[in-house]
């Protein structure tokens, strides 16, 4: 094509096939922040509410927190509060109280509902300018996720029975105000489509505001395990599908969906407690117009689970197996008896079924269109 | 309210009996009554009509259909022809659905182990 041609036609092409504006938490109107937070943990195992100092994310400013506990043998770890760095002087807090902590975290990014950010974390004993313990790290979390810096013991709990103190960062978010009490509702199907083409439909109707972690479950799908022996237990493979959901409308009718995923599979016999399931899950972010439905396909289950196979079988010895080598062959055969173990490998087992989730976001409530953010 | 009673009266239209007589009593009312039957004889006065002799000269009444009913008419044809091009077919099949089923997906993607899944261990 002559450059003439193109400079003609690219344009026209453009115009024709604009570039759609997907929908993001930023889009949204949505500040990320992260907050600093002290949980003391009581001796008979009972923890307070969290203090926390959440401060918005701006991508490479950053922001010191001290946290600070304990004031002498008699209030080892009874009293503790936290100051923004401009509040208090540093040495101060050193004399004052038993154990400062000083936490300071730089913002790097914030994409498809994940923060990144530096953080750098000091904590000083008895008026010590040297730390007794620090770490430099980049974390990488999803909103509402956590993660543990430092846990304090106490020597002992004190008056108020205080047996630890615990140290975390949280990554969250703010609402944009004229999104906040935007209501939405969701409808999400589970399919199963089985080895005939056949398809096995759950449907579940949930709702929530903007940026909420809204729980979904559907009904678990039960599966016939063949019986190899005679004295076998009569077993059924159970499948359960849920997770959570958050959803975020912008001004122009978009929605970013964050959608989190578990499935788990349990060989369950009907007049027994449950057993520990296999689970496996994941994480996606999501763009949809409203009113739009998507589809995400679950991958093909790995692994196996096994159980013993009849009432005189002896019980899992506990002894932990390496995990199979990566690029191995794969079991072959669905469900197979090892000794006396009843084994269902989930490859073959579910090898002809495929499962997916269709989503759907609407407004609930039918409220105007809110303001362009 | 005795001069309506009484308008209706003249125009033919039925009229209770009593609320007649209680007009007829009125003396305001029984004025106006001679005013309509005036104004009733003046407008037939207007209306120029044919001596009986020219009786066979007078045209019959003709409904002509105005240009505004035609084209009201073609307006309704095309919009019915819009309508039947848009309007979902009942017989299509394939297109009905269960009242649990889910609405076609306009696009499908897929969790990928080792990225976006962490799989069964």
């Amino acid at each position: 094509m002559s450059r003439h041609a193109a400079s003609v036609l690219v344009p026209i092409v453009l115009a024709l096939f604009p570039a759609r504006a997907g929908a993001t938490p930023q889009q949204s109107g949505v500040q990320p922040h992260l907050a600093i937070v002290a949980r003391s943990l009581a001796v008979n195992g009972a923890s307070t509410v969290p203090a926390s100092s959440p401060h918005p994310m701006t991508i490479g400013e950053s922001v010191t927190t001290y946290l600070f506990a304990g004031r002498g043998d008699a209030d080892p770890l009874c009293t503790f509060g936290g100051s923004e760095e401009r509040a208090r002087n540093f040495g101060e807090l050193l004399r004052e109280y038993a154990h400062v902590w000083k936490v300071t975290r730089t913002g790097r990014s914030y994409e498809g509902g994940r923060l990144t950010f530096d953080i750098e974390w000091a904590r000083h004993d008895d008026g010590a300018t040297v730390p007794a313990a620090a770490a430099r790290q980049r974390l990488t979390l999803a909103e509402g996720e956590r993660y543990p810096l430092d846990l304090l013991r106490s020597g002992s709990p004190g008056n108020c029975k205080v047996a630890a103190v615990a140290i975390e960062v949280e990554a969250g978010t703010t609402e944009n105000p004229a999104l906040a009490d935007t209501i939405l509702q969701y409808d999400l199907w589970l399919v199963r489509q089985d080895a005939e083409g056949k398809k096995h439909i759950r449907h579940v109707v949930t709702s929530g505001k903007q940026g909420a972690a809204i729980p979904f479950d559907f009904s678990p799908f039960r599966f016939d395990v063949p019986r190899l022996i005679g004295d076998q237990y009569e077993f059924d493979l159970v499948t359960r599908i849920g997770g959570i959901l958050r959803g975020r409308v912008n001004g122009g009718g978009r929605v970013a969906l964050d959608l989190e995923t578990t499935r788990s599979f349990r060989l369950e016999r009907p007049e027994e407690r449950a057993t520990q399931p296999i689970r496996s899950g994941g994480r996606k972010q999501l763009d949809v117009a409203l009113g739009e439905a998507i589809e995400v396909e679950l991958p093909v289950g790995s692994g196996s689970t096994a159980r013993p196979a009849t009432p005189s079988s002896p019980a899992l010895s506990g002894r932990i197996s390496a995990l199979p080598r990566r690029g191995g062959a794969s079991p072959s055969q669905a469900v197979v008896l090892q000794g006396e173990q009843l084994v269902v490998n989930f490859g073959p087992f579910f090898e002809k079924d495929r499962f997916s989730l269709i989503v759907q976001v609407k407004k609930a409530d039918g409220a105007e269109q809110p303001p362009t953010p | 309210m005795h001069t309506e009673i009484l308008s209706a009266f003249v125009d033919g239209e039925s009229v209770d009996p009593a609320q007649l007589a209680a007009a007829l009593e009125d003396a305001a009312a029984r004025a106006a009554l001679v005013d309509f039957v005036r104004l009733r004889e003046h407008a037939r006065a207007d209306r120029p009509s044919l001596p009986a002799s020219l009786a066979a000269l007078r045209r019959p009444v003709v409904m002509r259909p105005r240009l505004v009913q035609w084209s009201a008419a073609a307006a309704l044809l095309v919009f019915v022809f819009l309508a039947g091009l848009f309007a979902p077919a009942p017989w299509r099949a394939g297109e009905d659905r269960a009242p649990n089923d889910p609405p076609p997906p306009v696009r499908v993607e897929r969790f990928e182990p080792g990225v976006d899944w962490h799989p069964e261990n």
